[in-house]
């Protein structure tokens, strides 16, 4: 290779007969540091706040089980514990399944203008979990809701849907996590060699049998990780279940926490105990990923020069298919952004549709005043957040599973810990950390840049995971062998080679973070406030309207955002 | 090449010299007059308006220049208060940061207890919350000259003075109701007519643990007529919501009639001002929650947060937050400007329940898991 240094010497190590550079251990060495520091600090504040009776730097506080006892010794919190479990498990479950039937429409089949489907099916991540749930109230409320009104008017009885109910939030939560699902797995899918499936066409295999026993298998790291995930962020939701689920009597341990740390009496050390319950459940969750990927060379299929699979041509189910999407399209998006952007226009959501009542009062307040500077603050932390936590996530998931450096897997469950915690408790362990900061930090926008970099970094590792599986160690070591540093092979082959991936993570960190509410409700100031804080703030106050024009705003500056996004990767190549 | 001469540079740079010069000076002269203009408007608004104030307060208010309040998230507090307390005192800027009640204790305490606290003045609606910081030395004992204006069942002396108050009363669809309902909630005097209502299936009520406003109408009821005043009220199997604001807007899109236990003149109001059909009352004896402001025991500008406590215990400063924020007032002085407080059917309660916020706040733990058993988890 021309450009590469020959004989240029480096010192290796062993690690279990696998060798490794210097270069590589001190990388590791930086990133555990930065990781765990991002990670630890608040996590720790978090354990120590569990065993407290008050919160920290509180005169005369002490020692104390009682919290602990209190979530994991009484039935107390049985209950909420298995309706939590139940809508993760449902929700993993339903959205990796929707994921991987859109993503396989999408890069497999022969659909007119896929790339317009794969951009309109992504729309319900551009609104966060919060505002879908309203939007559906608005359509499935039972009685008023725009749905039971209309088959009240074909002449129905009763309710048809109610989106007061688990399935309910169910539905609401898959909605918006399944176009993530197929982000994940939209990457790791167009990257399976063609050659593999031409094989097995050639020995005589179905397209089912195909998709069974090649396709499936090669994408369950990525399956996994999108049903680990999705998972964990629906079951740490408390806004959906707290919206739809307390009129049906469904409690959750987030809805839990959520009532300890905002209404008064206050109770942090309780919800800092139910957060070490979620951890735990997390923790064994990655336990068995990373048992069920530590065969990772199976799932290679990017080995020098890929082919990609040609798109199956559907003839007369072209239409079907395409109409299938449509409907798809309508129910999760069309008609709930539909009747997001309609309240926006109303003063009030009342028992008949007064098309006199229509104003514009609700974007007049929302471009007032402070509410610019939300929209600014929310644009720069979307955008710097989520390229440094692409940048970082990259290199951790490069340490993972490129090198054979020692504590690699220790960098991989602090990686992936915060997503075990809900965001609102993250939140509290963050303020009991860094409320002491100095030079200024506390209460200013980086402490917020601090918090989605420990909040949404799993995303990036697990994005990246995925797509690095596929690809080849084979070119790494080649590159290794002639001599070439660890920088100069993530520049020159790894990032070409997972630029897609990159972008995905991208564009993911970047909606999660302009979405991003129960971490900020807490560490925002007047000097860091953003459009999630108004969107709330706006909900507990002025009414659920003018809470949907903020989410409006929001929604149009994700595409924006996304659009960029879509272009750069245009210009992605191998 | 020739040396540049002072005799060479054209004449016009010279007198763009000179322009600049006097801009300059016109300039330095500006923010020393533009502030001596707003300090003695600032002085003469408060000799007018919060007599007893002295002059050194003022002054040392307007030198600081600014406060920072974490203040509970209020409708009409930007323009109506905040922006009519500066132009009042146009050498102060006030600067707010709103969060609801929890967390703006839990932000305020942590901060404090670390030493790094930006607030000068610190809003909350829990009464027994503010004492206890108030105790711990959270709180700056002071007592404002317009203190003697608030009720003595509003404030705690030194500490922490209500700015207004948060009155819980029953509230209706006055669209979705029948004659008979109709007439039932024209009959409603007091809290005990209340689980009576021909509401089955219909009702609305607030979980017990969101915050102090709920606490005290379950309290009240269960101490003055036992706990089957809950099961009574449970009989009307009524939806349980996590706060006030999603039942107003289930109330108002008409899932349901009616709901008990609710802060109508805050949530309802904002609804109604928007021309939502709603209407409601206050039994008796009247159940009010106090929305107070204290000043910060380490607050980086203490007069300025002083001199904007005073004016807000003041009559004009009572008028701008009943009018502005929908709060009733905590003192008799002020004058109620509120539309919907002109309206035949609104009447404040003639007497009001005096609440032990301690014993509320020690009972809570036991009433929840009560309220559990009775309405479900």
């Amino acid at each position: 290779m021309t450009g590469i240094a020959v004989g240029k010497r480096r010192h290796w190590l062993k690690n279990r007969g696998r060798s490794y550079s210097r270069a590589e251990s001190a990388l590791c060495a930086v990133l555990l540091v930065i990781v765990g520091a991002l990670v630890l600090l608040p996590l720790g504040y978090l354990l120590y706040g569990a065993l407290r009776d008050s919160p920290p730097r509180t005169p005369n506080a002490g020692y104390t089980w009682a919290n602990l006892v209190e979530i994991y010794g009484s039935l107390h919190f049985a209950q909420p514990f298995l309706t939590t479990l139940a809508i993760g498990i449902s929700v993993g479950i339903g959205s990796a399944i929707l994921g991987v039937l859109l993503a396989w429409i999408i890069t497999r089949l022969d659909i007119p203008r896929p790339g317009l489907w794969e951009k309109l099916l992504t729309l319900p991540i551009y609104f966060s979990p919060l505002m879908l749930a309203l939007a559906f109230t608005a359509l499935g409320a039972p009685r008023v809701g725009f749905l039971n009104l209309i088959w009240k008017t074909l002449g129905g009885d009763g309710s048809a849907v109610s989106v007061y109910s688990f399935s309910g939030i169910v539905f609401v939560l898959c909605v918006h996590y399944a176009p993530y699902a197929m982000l994940v797995l939209t990457a790791p899918m167009r990257s399976i060699s063609a050659e593999l499936e031409e094989a097995a066409r050639v020995l005589g295999s179905s397209r089912w049998h195909l998709m069974r026993t090649v396709t499936i298998p090669m994408l369950r790291p990525a399956i996994f990780s999108v049903v680990l995930i999705v998972g964990t962020l629906a079951a740490e939701n408390f806004a959906v279940p707290t919206l739809l689920g307390r009129q049906s009597k469904i409690s959750t341990i987030p809805g839990e926490i959520y009532f300890w740390l905002t209404y008064e009496p206050s109770n942090p050390n309780l919800a800092a105990a139910a957060g070490t319950l979620l951890l735990l459940v997390t923790i064994s969750g990655i336990f068995v990923y990373r048992y069920m990927t530590r065969m990772s060379g199976r799932f290679v299929t990017i080995t020098g020069k890929p082919k990609l699979i040609p798109r199956l041509p559907l003839g007369k189910w072209r239409s079907a298919i395409t109409g299938l999407l449509a409907f798809y399209l309508a129910i999760t998006t069309i008609l709930p952004i539909a009747a997001l952007i309609f309240g926006s226009f109303m003063p009030y959501i009342g028992q008949h549709i007064d098309f006199n009542k229509l104003t514009l009062h609700n974007y007049q307040a929302a471009l007032q005043g402070e509410n610019y500077s939300a929209i600014t603050h929310s644009l720069f932390l979307a955008v710097v957040s989520a390229t440094l936590i692409t940048l970082l996530g990259f290199l951790v998931s490069y340490i993972i599973r490129r090198t054979s450096v020692p504590g690699r897997g220790l960098l991989d469950y602090l990686s992936a810990l915060p997503i075990a915690i809900p965001g609102m408790v993250l939140g509290v362990g963050m303020v009991w950390a860094y409320v002491i900061a100095p030079f200024g930090l506390w209460g200013s926008i980086w402490i917020l840049l601090i918090a989605y970099m420990a909040r949404f970094i799993v995303h990036a590792v697990r994005a990246i995971n995925a797509s690095l599986l596929q690809v080849s160690g084979e070119m790494d070591e080649a590159a290794r062998v002639l001599g070439a540093g660890i920088f100069r092979r993530l520049r020159q082959i790894t990032m070409p080679l997972t630029m897609r991936a990159l972008l995905s993570s991208w564009v993911l960190v970047a909606i999660f973070v302009l979405n991003e509410l129960s971490a900020t409700i807490l560490l925002y100031s007047s000097k860091s406030i953003t459009l999630s804080v108004l969107t709330w703030n706006a909900l507990d106050m002025y009414g659920a309207m003018q809470a949907f024009a903020f989410s409006v705003i929001q929604g149009c500056m994700t595409a924006i955002l996304v659009w960029v996004s879509y272009r750069l990767s245009g210009k992605a190549t191998w | 090449m020739k040396r540049c001469n002072n005799t060479r540079i054209p004449r016009a740079l010279h007198f763009l010299k000179g322009i600049a010069i006097a801009s300059a000076l016109f300039a330095m002269q500006q923010p020393a007059s533009a502030a001596s203009a707003d300090v003695a408007t600032a002085w003469k608004n408060a000799q007018k308006l919060i007599p007893g104030i002295s002059k050194e307060t003022v002054d040392a208010a307007c030198s600081e220049g600014s406060a920072m309040m974490y203040s509970l998230i209020l409708r009409g507090e930007q323009e109506g208060i905040i922006g009519h307390f500066e132009k009042l005192f146009p050498c102060i800027k006030l600067k707010v940061f709103n969060a609801s009640g929890g967390v703006l204790s839990q932000r305020f305490t942590n901060e404090m207890r670390a030493g790094n606290s930006p607030t000068d003045i610190w809003m909350n609606s829990s009464p027994v919350y503010g004492s206890r910081l108030a105790k711990e030395g959270l709180l700056l004992n002071w007592t404002p000259p317009t203190a003697s204006l608030i009720d003595d069942l509003w404030k705690d002396e030194g500490y922490w003075y209500a700015i207004g108050l948060a009155h819980i009363g029953i509230i209706w669809n006055t669209e979705d109701i029948k004659p008979e309902q109709k007439k039932w909630l024209e009959g409603v005097k007091t809290w005990a007519d209340v689980p009576n209502g021909p509401f089955q299936n219909n009702t609305g009520l607030v979980d017990i643990r969101a915050g102090g406003t709920t606490q005290i109408f379950y309290y009240y009821n269960k101490q003055k007529y036992g706990v089957d005043y809950w099961k009574k009220l449970a009989t009307l199997k009524p939806t349980i919501f996590s706060g006030v604001n999603p039942l107003i807007g289930r109330l108002v899109a008409g899932d349901f009639a009616y709901a008990a236990g609710i802060t109508a003149d805050t949530a309802g109001a904002t609804q109604w001002l928007k021309g939502a059909p709603l209407q409601w009352k206050f039994p008796e004896p009247g159940l009010a929650v106090p929305y107070f402001i204290g000043i910060s025991a380490k607050a980086p500008h203490p007069n300025a947060a002083k001199l904007f406590m005073a004016w807000s215990l003041s009559t004009d400063g009572q008028n701008s937050w009943v009018n502005s924020s929908g709060l009733a007032p905590a003192s008799s002085h002020a004058t109620d400007n509120r539309p919907y407080a002109k309206k035949a059917w609104y009447k404040l309660p003639k007497t009001h329940y005096r609440a032990d916020w301690q014993k509320i706040a020690t009972d809570l733990k036991a009433d929840t898991q009560t309220f559990t058993s009775i309405f479900g988890k």
